[in-house]
């Protein structure tokens, strides 16, 4: 299973690559790309990392780190806004 | 006071913190300083690491069967395991600190050169899949473990530390200096300050992780794992693979957008 | 292992070096952590000392620009990095596992490594002064591009750099200890809800500090990076400073949460023992804390009010930052509620205790006000900021973990200090405190870390009469501590449990200041259906009084058979 996994990666991988040269806005592409490589990373974290299995609390620590991310990068980019 | 003294020896002793704690000062020192000093601090580190493997070998600080009763709301999880993943917390903020900082110096800049100018994008491509298939390894290794098979523990454990150094060795041996000779250093602007901090950080990461991987081959060989003994294969396995997710983020980041 | 009795008087007399060098064991770590805070507190309060005196008078050249903006620096970092946040670990490692019945922390090794990780990186700060070129002058938040290489070259400064670097690691490694430890390592019946609330604070202190810390280590990569192989993350001019702040005070501002986290959970257990009853309304109190730890992560940027960020940083974190003031006032009130009409002991810990509580109402009042970016822009930058936090740092902070070092001495050491000489020296402490810090809100026209002020400015009196009162509270905390050590002079007096405490860690099977609370591994501690500390948590009116027996597996009893409930 975890063979079909790797594979289902690697052709995320490969994809991601041809996502940026096809044609489009390059943000679009971007957020395409970033998109497949959450799932890559989610798809790692739930199954070799064996979140799926495990009992959910112990997501919590994983999902609180990233939630603290996302708040620094919210805030980041509030600043930005204004053209800093 | 003596009463003072029969408990102490409850609690065991050893010079490798201190050890470890002098090196690395004396590392950090040494940057700032001397370089010289600071490879010594390299050499105190590793012996102090060296004591810690002997000390793991011989199991010297196996977890004392504590009179440990209340454990809601984790309770499924071992202390090794629950330690790794706060350490993995810490991890996230600071990869991801250090990712939202590229971000921000990115679309703060006017200009950033196209990645595939700056990037080989296919030795991107194949080191991403190199170390997705260390991953892969490390799965296998413990899944071996799990079910007693120690010779296939070992040909995983051989397998993620091989596929990790070759990923290290092409980062290092041929991507970084082919940048360098065209002119992409860290210190040439911020697109090569922000790739060469954040994949160099990452690659000590994995350089760290071989450390550890190598450990689990060394107690592999003196029998120090069965298949109901393994935890530190497992604990290791979710820092590898935690590696191997911060590369799914950098890789496009760097290489592709 | 059979010993002669001699042979164990000898290992016990000589507490060899080799011993404190290699141990591992929780409550050594937390003596060693205490000592060290202590001798770096002398060091940085000997560099208040040294700011003061250049500011006893207009115009005075006692310290050169340059040095006196090195003693400005180091003087912060010290004291709230090396001193403070440490002061709160020791005690810590100390009493929480004795608080929970655990052994140790669950990661012995790892601990002492935080120590001397912790240790190391101090000795690397202070001797940055000494490096040619001297040391940080930037102010203890290292704004950027001011500490670039471009305006801050000497290598001092990186040398600073990298001390941070290394006491993040070490408060890292602590955090991922601690709160494996408190999660895992808890013996039979100490379930969350019957967590002693110095427990409780140092659960939220650490995981303050998992989340805190990394982005700081974030920032310092960066500015290692700029400093050393000449990256311009921190002086490119678009964003560079503000990049630096919004790292930093990510951190900053949990960082001074992790300071005052353990100093509220010692004047919990303070007011709960000399008060005699649990505090008020236990449940609440222990969800507004989480709630200030929760929003303590969101407030950060009120620290950049005047940078020039725009409206909607400036409206969202004024609100987050006034909304923090809500769960944290709710945990004041709570002591304060907890002392209502109850027959209080006012010994050094409760007296020092009492102080804490009035100047975390003064320093948070101040704090609320400032939570307003139009009178912020006022303050930022002025001493009345200065005031602010040295009340809530110095004052709440410094006294509350000082009264904790007084209340858990006899149990580390088995002896109780002169208590005439505390009460004065308290006073002493508290009233010069006042008259150091007090005139600061009244000087919102002198800038943070000048040196010096001109006599035209009107501010000599003022700064002089801060210095009279920095004269004598240095010394004063200086004999607070000596009260202390020196009462380890006079052999052991006091019995297991001299305050009548009823946490865990004083009615556990008590056997010697550095033996274990706990029964031997494998045996569970007093099943707390029947001891004291559950009677503790869930009887909080007089009509709860009942006479409980209170014996555990080994048919030793801690402090036994009293009567619960208020006495009026």
């Amino acid at each position: 299973m975890y063979v079909g996994i790797w594979l289902g990666l690697v052709v995320a991988t490969v994809a991601e690559v041809v996502t940026r040269s096809l044609a489009g806005a390059a943000s679009l592409l971007a957020l395409i790309i970033l998109l497949i490589s959450s799932g890559k990373a989610i798809t790692i974290a739930m199954y070799y990392q064996h979140l799926r299995y495990e009992d959910k609390r112990l997501a919590i620590l994983p999902i609180a780190a990233v939630v603290g991310v996302i708040f620094l990068a919210v805030a980041a980019a509030m600043t930005m806004s204004m053209g800093m | 006071m003596t009463e003072d003294y029969e408990h102490r020896e409850e609690s065991k002793s050893t010079y490798a913190p201190i050890i470890l704690a002098a090196g690395i000062a004396v590392l950090l020192f040494g940057f700032v300083i001397f370089l010289p000093l600071a490879v010594v601090g390299g050499i105190i580190i590793g012996a102090a690491v060296f004591m810690l493997f002997k000390d793991g070998a011989n199991e010297k600080f196996a977890e004392f069967k504590e009179s440990v009763e209340e454990k809601w709301p984790l309770e499924f999880l071992s202390k090794e395991k629950l330690g790794i993943w706060l350490f993995l917390v810490s991890e996230i903020l600071i990869f991801g600190g250090l990712i939202v900082a590229y971000v921000y110096v990115r679309l703060s800049s006017n200009s950033w050169p196209v990645a595939t100018q700056t990037h080989d994008v296919i030795l991107g491509m194949s080191n991403t899949i190199i170390l997705l298939t260390s991953s892969l390894a490390m799965v296998f290794a413990l899944y071996s473990i799990r079910g007693g098979n120690i010779k296939g523990l070992r040909i995983g454990l051989i397998g993620t530390f091989s596929l990790g150094a070759a990923f290290l060795v092409i980062k290092l041996g041929i991507e970084w200096p082919q940048y360098y000779r065209n002119g992409f250093t860290i210190s040439s602007g911020l697109p090569g300050s922000t790739y060469f901090l954040l994949t160099g950080l990452h690659a000590a990461h994995v350089g760290a992780g071989l450390v550890a991987v190598g450990y689990l081959l060394f107690r592999s060989f003196h029998g120090g794992f069965t298949n109901t003994k393994h935890s530190a294969v497992e604990n290791i396995g979710l820092y590898w693979h935690f590696v191997d997710i911060v590369w799914m983020f950098l890789f496009p980041l760097f290489y592709l957008i | 292992m059979q010993q002669s009795h001699q042979v164990q008087e000898a290992k016990a007399i000589v507490f060899s070096i080799k011993d404190w060098l290699t141990t591992t064991n929780h409550k050594q770590v937390g003596i060693l952590y205490i000592v060290t805070a202590i001798f770096f507190m002398a060091v940085a309060g000997s560099f208040g000392e040294m700011m003061r005196t250049q500011l006893a008078v207009p115009n005075n050249n006692f310290l050169l620009p340059f040095t006196y903006d090195q003693t400005v620096t180091l003087h912060g970092l010290l004291m709230i990095l090396w001193v403070l946040t440490p002061l709160g670990i020791g005690l810590a490692n100390y009493i929480v596992p004795l608080q929970i019945g655990a052994k140790d922390l669950a990661f012995p090794r790892m601990n002492a490594l935080s120590y001397w990780t912790y240790l190391f990186s101090g000795i690397m700060l202070v001797s940055s002064v000494f490096m040619p070129g001297g040391g940080p002058n930037t102010g203890w938040t290292l704004y950027a591009p001011l500490n670039t290489i471009q305006f801050t070259s000497q290598a001092g400064m990186t040398l600073a750099v990298m001390a941070l670097l290394l006491f993040s690691l070490s408060v890292t490694m602590g955090s991922i200890n601690f709160l494996t430890t408190i999660v895992r390592n808890r013996t039979k019946g100490v379930t969350w809800k019957r967590l002693p609330i110095f427990t409780w604070s140092i659960v939220f202190t650490m995981a303050l500090a998992l989340f805190a810390f990394p982005p700081l280590a974030a920032g310092l990569l960066l500015l290692s990076s700029d400093r050393f192989l000449g990256t311009v993350f921190f002086s490119s001019t678009q964003g560079g400073g503000i990049l630096w702040d919004e790292l930093f005070w990510f951190f900053g501002h949990p960082e001074v949460y992790i300071v005052v986290f353990p100093a509220l959970g010692v004047i919990a257990e303070v007011f709960q023992t000399f008060a005699k009853r649990p505090v008020f309304s236990r449940t609440a109190f222990i969800v507004e804390f989480a709630a200030v730890t929760f929003l303590s992560v969101g407030v950060w940027m009120h620290h950049m009010f005047t940078t020039g960020v725009n409206y909607s940083v400036l409206q969202t974190f004024s609100f987050t930052t006034l909304a923090i003031s809500i769960p944290f006032e709710g945990v004041v009130l709570g002591l304060v509620l907890t002392l209502y009409k109850a027959n209080i002991k006012l010994n050094t810990p409760m007296l020092y205790c009492l102080a804490a509580i009035f100047t975390v109402t003064l320093g948070g009042i101040t704090g609320v006000l400032q939570a307003f970016p139009a009178l912020d822009y006022a303050f930022n930058g002025t001493y009345f900021i200065v005031g602010h936090f040295h009340y809530v740092m110095a004052g709440t902070t410094l006294f509350a973990l000082l009264a904790g070092l007084y209340y858990w001495w006899p149990k580390i050491t088995k002896r109780k200090p002169n208590e005439i000489f505390g009460i004065i020296i308290f006073v002493v402490s508290f009233v010069s405190f006042n008259i150091l810090y007090f005139p600061y809100f009244f000087m919102l026209d002198m800038p943070r870390r000048i040196s010096t002020f001109s006599a035209a400015s009107g501010l000599a009196s003022l700064n002089l009469t801060a210095t009279i009162g920095a004269y004598i509270f240095g010394p004063a905390a200086a004999l607070a501590v000596l009260n202390l050590v020196l009462s380890l002079r006079k052999p052991p007096s006091s019995g297991p449990n001299p305050w009548e405490g009823r946490e865990l860690e004083w009615t556990g099977d008590y056997d010697g200041s550095l033996g274990t609370a706990t029964a031997t591994a494998g045996t569970a501690v007093d099943p707390p259906e029947n001891t004291r500390s559950s009677h503790w948590y869930w009887c909080r009116t007089s009509s709860c009084a009942s006479v409980e027996t209170v014996v555990d597996s080994t048919g030793k009893s801690g402090y036994l058979k009293k009567s619960a409930g208020v006495e009026s």
